[in-house]
């Protein structure tokens, strides 16, 4: 009998142990901060290997798409296929990227110079929370995907930008369900995971190509795009708060000889694109939507001026009635 | 192949095979896949030699192929029809690129897809449908194309692709790509084929 009461002893002490255990995971997971949450995102979307099937809505469209991700020697290794419709595979190795359209027989190959082909847009590291957008946890107790996920929001603090909300894997921090949502608290993009497997084994047959090609005819673009950085007068007297002009570029629109200045504005989440061109068409000032997008054109000093932007339709009107010849 | 083919290819790709050589060659080339196939396998090997990111004779072997081939219709096999604003589904903040250049391809295929799109005079409340607009088309993609932070420039590949279809040229496969997709049994001979014509090569 005091052997089987020992035992149940022991038994209670392990059970009691366990769950001690996992109270104090949990408890340091409820730790963790949302600014720390977010540095766990960046380097899961760069480090994680996973193979999945997402889903992705926008105005009313659904596209299922099943993709496998791979880091092979440093080498991102990708390859996604679009679950309705045509077929159509893309696969990727590093840089070089080969479209396959089953039903035209025919590859396209082209190189693609960024390091995420899922994520558009991802926090770059610059926000300062409490500043231009808040970052928040709006629950710890959501599954995506079947995996315990932490919801957060990158909340603007004013009407210029969109709020953000990141579904992040409770393990890796990898985004399993990601929302864009305009000011008036729509959801205008929306991506996530149906099923996911993370860091499991992926067979190198499930990064290939999932037919022959060998008859197919492939093709290659041969255009190249300017990527030099050149100086400019043009500058913005009252851009929204913390914005700041990243990137200025001379670059030729399609159809037109003269090249255009192509500035790029950006709070760290959001990034507005201002196009500075001689004037060749005349007109009045001009906005426009697409989907979540929103441009706004004008006169300026004798130049058309346009600002495009995933923003609302007022950040792209204030940037570009802003923009001054020095 | 005989070797004689085989040191033209050699000499070709050197750049010292004599033009009225490389006009047989390349006419020869523009008939037999094969061939063209075991071209695009010598470069490759070549490059690889080499650590070059592009062989310089590639691309002007892209454009003589090209050129050679000028009596066949070089793209409509994939673009029939300009599509304009088709192109430019909207990216948002959390865009899949990926799909975007997925819905961009379906595009390329599906002449009466939707477009979701609204424009206004400014300050005006009322959206009606725009006529198309190529400049603020061509503005949107090279936005997409810039994004400071992470924005992937899958769509504005694809949106290239539309606009230069006039001067798309037809490239041969990297084997790698084509032989992977066979079976293991061929992948074997095929990498056999490869190391004996890389042997070749160097003999040459």
């Amino acid at each position: 009998m005091a052997g089987k009461s020992t035992e149940k002893l022991a038994l209670v002490i392990v059970i009691v142990a366990a769950l001690m255990t996992v109270a104090s995971i949990g408890a340091a997971r409820d730790k963790i901060s949302p600014e720390e949450w977010l540095d766990k995102m960046s380097v899961a979307v760069k480090t994680v290997n996973f193979e999945g099937t997402v889903i992705r809505s926008q105005d009313g469209d659904v596209q299922p798409l099943r993709v496998v991700h791979k880091k092979i020697d440093g080498v991102v290794n990708e390859r996604i296929v679009v679950q309705e419709g045509n077929g159509l595979e893309v696969i990727r190795i590093g840089d070089e990227v080969h479209c396959i359209l089953p039903d035209q027989k025919s590859v396209l190959v082209e190189q693609w110079e960024n390091a995420s082909t899922l994520f558009a847009t991802l926090p770059d590291g610059t926000i300062e929370p409490g500043a231009q957008y808040d970052v928040l946890i709006l629950d710890r107790d959501q599954r995506v995907a079947g995996r315990s996920v932490v919801k957060l929001a990158i909340r603007p603090n004013d009407g210029y930008r969109f709020e953000h909300r990141f579904w992040l894997d409770q393990q890796t921090g990898f985004p399993l369900r990601t929302e864009l949502i305009d000011q008036n608290g729509d959801i205008v993009d929306q991506l996530k995971f149906a099923d996911i497997r993370i860091d499991a084994e992926i067979a190198a047959r499930s990064l290939e190509p999932s037919m022959s090609l060998v008859d197919f005819t492939w093709y290659k673009s041969p255009g190249k795009r300017e990527r030099e950085e050149i100086q400019t007068d043009w500058v913005s007297d009252t851009l929204p708060a913390g914005f700041k002009a990243v990137s200025t570029r001379k670059q030729l629109l399609e159809g037109s000889e003269s090249a255009v200045t192509h500035i790029v504005f950006g709070d760290g989440m959001a990034s507005v694109s201002v196009f500075i061109s001689e004037i060749e068409e005349t007109g009045m000032s001009k906005s426009t939507r697409r989907g979540s997008s929103n441009s706004f054109s004008t006169n300026v000093d004798g130049y058309r001026v346009t600002a495009v932007g995933e923003v609302p339709a007022v950040t792209v009107e204030l940037i570009a009635s802003s923009m001054r010849l020095r | 192949m005989n070797d004689t083919i085989r040191m033209q290819i050699s000499a070709f790709i050197d750049g010292e095979l004599p033009d009225n050589e490389s006009e047989l060659l390349l006419r020869r080339l523009s008939q037999d896949a094969e061939l063209r196939r075991v071209v695009a396998r010598y470069m490759e090997i070549g490059r690889n030699m080499r650590q070059e990111a592009e062989l310089p004779r590639m691309a002007q072997l892209r454009h003589r192929i090209a050129e050679e081939l000028g009596a066949e219709p070089r793209t409509e096999e994939i673009v029939s029809t300009r599509l304009g604003n088709r192109y430019f589904k909207p990216l948002a903040g959390i865009a899949v690129a990926a799909s975007v250049a997925i819905l961009a391809i379906v595009g390329l295929q599906q002449t009466n897809a939707p477009t979701a799109e609204a424009e206004a005079v400014a300050d005006s409340s009322t959206y009606t449908q725009p006529p198309a607009d190529s400049r603020l088309d061509e503005m949107f993609r090279l936005h997409d194309a810039s994004g400071s932070v992470g924005n992937n420039s899958m769509l504005t590949e694809f949106v290239t692709l539309e606009i230069n279809e006039e001067d798309l040229v037809k490239v041969e496969p990297q084997a790698e790509f084509v032989v992977s997709s066979e079976s293991d049994e061929e992948e074997d001979d095929e990498e056999t084929a490869t190391e004996t014509d890389e042997a070749d090569l160097q003999a040459n």
